[in-house]
């Protein structure tokens, strides 16, 4: 399944997040189970089938890293492995010491200006994936795979330090 | 001959064509049926005048009685008499009575659903509960003195896979048709058409007679996302008659053993002098009692302190479900007010003070749910057509596979937007392995035991391969009202798995036919009648539509050869619709559908491309 195609947009990894949205509205309004409500069941089912495929495609398509890894999959480059991942000594201890930080913060103050930083980086990651991905060689192919997997931890720190920073905004 | 008359899409049907569409809150303690007649949806009630309808059912060795006449019996006749059967669907009879110690029935325990043993003979929760539907569907018809299109039911937020599967056949047991299962504080918004709105935060505060729910949805442009919900199962109006009873007790000195009739007595005392102190400050109870009449004083001030400590708690219940949130007071823009209870001004007041916002009361909080389920079935039944609203819903809890250890994988997590499919692929530990069993579970928690079973299957009839040679693609589809289908194929082989589910609770398809056919409802001539009429409607509905497909897009989507195949079958379905064989009907529809799939989906992708193509237009 191609969910470039599925929403009809230009098959790179910059897209316009507006756009992408309207389209998805549009599709539903087509093809939501709703829309068929006493239509055959075939219709029902094949109906039913499509709209999981644009809720799916807009899932991914939304995600930076969905995205990304979608674009590979489809210029048939295989996404690294676990091992390959963590191969990178120095990524591997940046993420330790964000975590030992997040850890230790003891207010909102600290717990904001780490998710600040943590974004800041995210930017220049998604910067530098988006030219990899846009030169689309073999090896800047492959590179982009091993970024997107260090961005997926970085987005995933990010969210636990704002969950962080919502919990001391609650207290 | 004009067979039938076609509506092109978008064109609004002819008032004598509309179609009926109820909306049905199947409550615990009290259920509602609802439709939209000349524009506006409101409640249908009974030849008394009541909307509401008790949700008891009495099983007589001869009989079986619904709503008001049962409650009474309730009393006296426990053991026959089903209360709050809601609690029971989708549950085993362990879970039930972890919770509700000293239940008055008689159970048979057997595995997955309980089983009630009444006069009436062996009950189970989905019967039950197809009694109550089956009463409001009879309420509508007579009522409307028309034919049912449909019907949407409304389920609590947090309901799994299993209750809403019960929910569904219970329905079908009732002879309706479901177009949709919704979430009861979505319905409850919808009734207010907050819908219509772009974004916001809302919290549904529904108090009922015996259990309080707190929602918090966000709406994020039409996609209704319930947050969390918090609740107590054992808190509602209930409480607060108690408290008075108690209060009257204590201060009339009234002997505490009072005989059954007597009590009752009392608790009806109580319940409306907490209805009366809703409007007024004060009001005079008087209680006839076999040791003379009795009268007290209630001011609104002592009911306030009588009844404090039950409204905090749902207060307490609130913090939580925003803390489950993620959010905060200011986050909340609007609050729904659900359920009778929430008529008590002090629980109004303490709403108000907590979430630092008016909230909406100006529908019967009674009725609510019910009448955003009648707008919701209005709009699919079709009478809307040129309607914009799309309502999305989300997975209320994640869905998984047991792993090795014990451990839950989860597969689809919750919140996602549904209809939605998510494929996992197993692989063989053993050479020459032909089956595995998938245990597929519903939950947050990360142990197997801690979540929901929903089902286990076998997947036989795989190629023996060497160990980890076979990959086992099985795909998990989710539909719109969120209800799971498991599908399996072998990727190396392309052998579609056979898949047999076994539903841990809930009913398949042949119990269902099976309740169906001994229902004492149907003689046998009557169920052949009706099957005969169910696939003469069906074929109507498959003729209609592709007539009117075929007149839109035969031309540009099908060849000729392909337009002789399909036209010749749709002859024949019309010839075969005007006999009486149920079967030939049936088969025909089968092959009318498996030839016209390609031309369906041609129609949707070509829709799909000039869709998008107007998209772009748009955006230069």
């Amino acid at each position: 399944m191609n969910y470039f195609s599925l929403f009809d947009i230009a098959q790179q990894y910059q897209l316009d997040l507006d756009s992408l949205a309207q389209r998805y509205r549009v599709l539903q309004r087509l093809t939501h189970p709703d829309k068929h409500a006493s239509a055959s069941d075939q219709e029902k089912r094949m109906y039913m089938q499509k709209n999981a495929q644009i809720n799916d495609g807009f899932r991914v398509l939304s995600d930076m890293v969905a995205r990304g890894e979608h674009l590979l999959e489809l210029r048939g480059v295989e996404l690294p492995s676990e091992q390959e991942t963590i191969g990178d000594i120095e990524f591997l201890m940046e993420q330790m010491e964000l975590r030992e930080s997040l850890a230790s913060a003891s207010n909102l103050a600290e717990v904001q200006s780490l998710i600040d930083s943590i974004s800041e980086s995210i930017t220049t990651y998604i910067e530098h994936i988006s030219k990899l991905l846009a030169n689309n060689t073999d090896s800047d192919n492959h590179s982009a795979g091993l970024e997107l997997s260090k961005l997926k931890f970085l987005k995933k720190i990010a969210a636990e330090a704002k969950a962080r920073a919502q919990k001391e905004t609650i207290q | 001959m004009a067979l039938l008359q076609i509506a092109e899409p978008g064109q609004s049907a002819e008032p004598h064509q509309r179609k009926i569409g109820i909306g049905i809150d199947l409550g615990t303690t009290n259920s509602l049926v609802s439709t939209v007649l000349s524009g506006k949806a409101d409640c249908i009630a009974n030849e008394d005048g009541e909307f509401l309808l008790p949700s008891v059912v009495q099983y007589l060795a001869e009989q079986t009685v619904v709503g008001s006449r049962a409650v009474n019996a309730a009393q006296n006749d426990a053991i026959n008499t089903i209360v709050s059967v809601k609690r029971f669907v989708g549950r085993s009879v362990q879970d039930v009575t972890k919770q509700w110690t000293a239940l008055p029935y008689n159970f048979k325990y057997a595995q997955g659903n309980p089983v009630f043993i009444t006069a009436q003979g062996e009950k189970n929760p989905i019967e039950v509960s197809a009694d109550i539907l089956k009463t409001l569907r009879v309420r509508a018809e007579q009522t409307l003195k028309d034919e049912i299109t449909g019907a949407v039911i409304t389920v609590p937020a947090y309901f799994d896979d299993a209750q809403r599967q019960g929910t569904k056949d219970a329905a079908q047991l009732a002879g309706l048709t479901v177009l949709r299962l919704l979430n009861e504080p979505t319905a409850a918004a919808i009734a207010y058409g907050l819908d219509k709105q772009q974004d916001g935060t809302i919290a549904v505060f529904d108090l009922g007679g015996g259990t309080f729910d707190v929602s918090i949805l966000k709406l994020d442009k039409g996609v209704f996302e319930v947050k969390s919900t918090a609740g107590d199962t054992a808190l509602g109006g209930d409480d607060f008659d108690y408290a008075i009873v108690q209060y009257v007790t204590e201060k009339l000195n009234l002997d505490v053993s009072l005989e059954k009739q007597h009590h009752r007595a009392l608790m009806n005392a109580a319940k409306k002098a907490k209805e009366t102190l809703s409007n007024k400050n004060e009001t005079q109870l008087n209680i006839e009692l076999p040791d003379g009449r009795h009268e007290l004083t209630l001011s609104r001030e002592v009911l306030e302190t009588l009844i404090s400590e039950a409204v905090n708690r749902t207060i307490q219940t609130c913090k939580r479900a925003l803390q489950d949130a993620d959010m905060t007071i200011d986050d909340i823009q609007q609050v729904v007010m659900v359920g009778g209870s929430t008529r008590v001004p002090l629980v109004r007041q303490e709403v108000e003070a907590f979430f630092q916002v008016p909230p909406l009361t100006n529908i019967d909080p009674d009725k609510v749910v019910a009448i955003g389920a009648g707008i919701q079935a209005d709009i699919l039944v079709g009478n809307k057509p040129d309607s914009d609203m799309l309502l999305l819903d989300v997975l209320p809890l994640s869905l998984g596979i047991e792993t090795m250890g014990g451990l839950v994988e989860k597969i689809i997590p919750r919140n996602t937007t549904i209809p939605v499919a998510r494929a996992q692929e197993f692989t063989t530990f053993k050479d020459g392995q032909t089956a595995m069993m998938v245990h597929v579970l519903q939950g947050e928690r990360e142990l197997v035991e801690h979540c929901r079973s929903l089902a286990k299957f076998d997947l036989t009839g795989m190629p023996p391969l060497v160990a980890g040679a076979a990959h086992i693609r099985v795909t998990f589809q989710v539909d719109a009202d969120g209800l799971l289908s498991v599908t399996a194929m072998e990727k190396s082989t392309g052998v579609q798995a056979h898949i047999e589910v076994k539903p841990s609770y809930g009913l398949d398809e042949s119990e269902i036919l099976n309740m169906l056919s001994s229902s004492m409802q149907f003689a046998k001539e009557d169920m052949q009648a009706r099957m005969l009429k169910e696939q003469q409607v069906d074929a109507k509905r498959v003729l209609e539509s592709l007539y009117s497909a075929l007149k839109a897009d035969g031309d540009d989507l099908l060849d000729a050869d392909e337009r002789a195949v399909i036209d010749a079958n749709l002859a024949e379905l019309v010839v075969l619709t005007e006999k009486d064989n149920i079967d030939d009907i049936k088969q025909q529809i089968e092959k009318v559908d498996a030839l016209s799939q390609a031309f369906a989906n041609r129609r949707m992708d070509k829709a799909i491309k000039l869709a998008l193509a107007g998209q772009s237009v748009d955006n230069i």
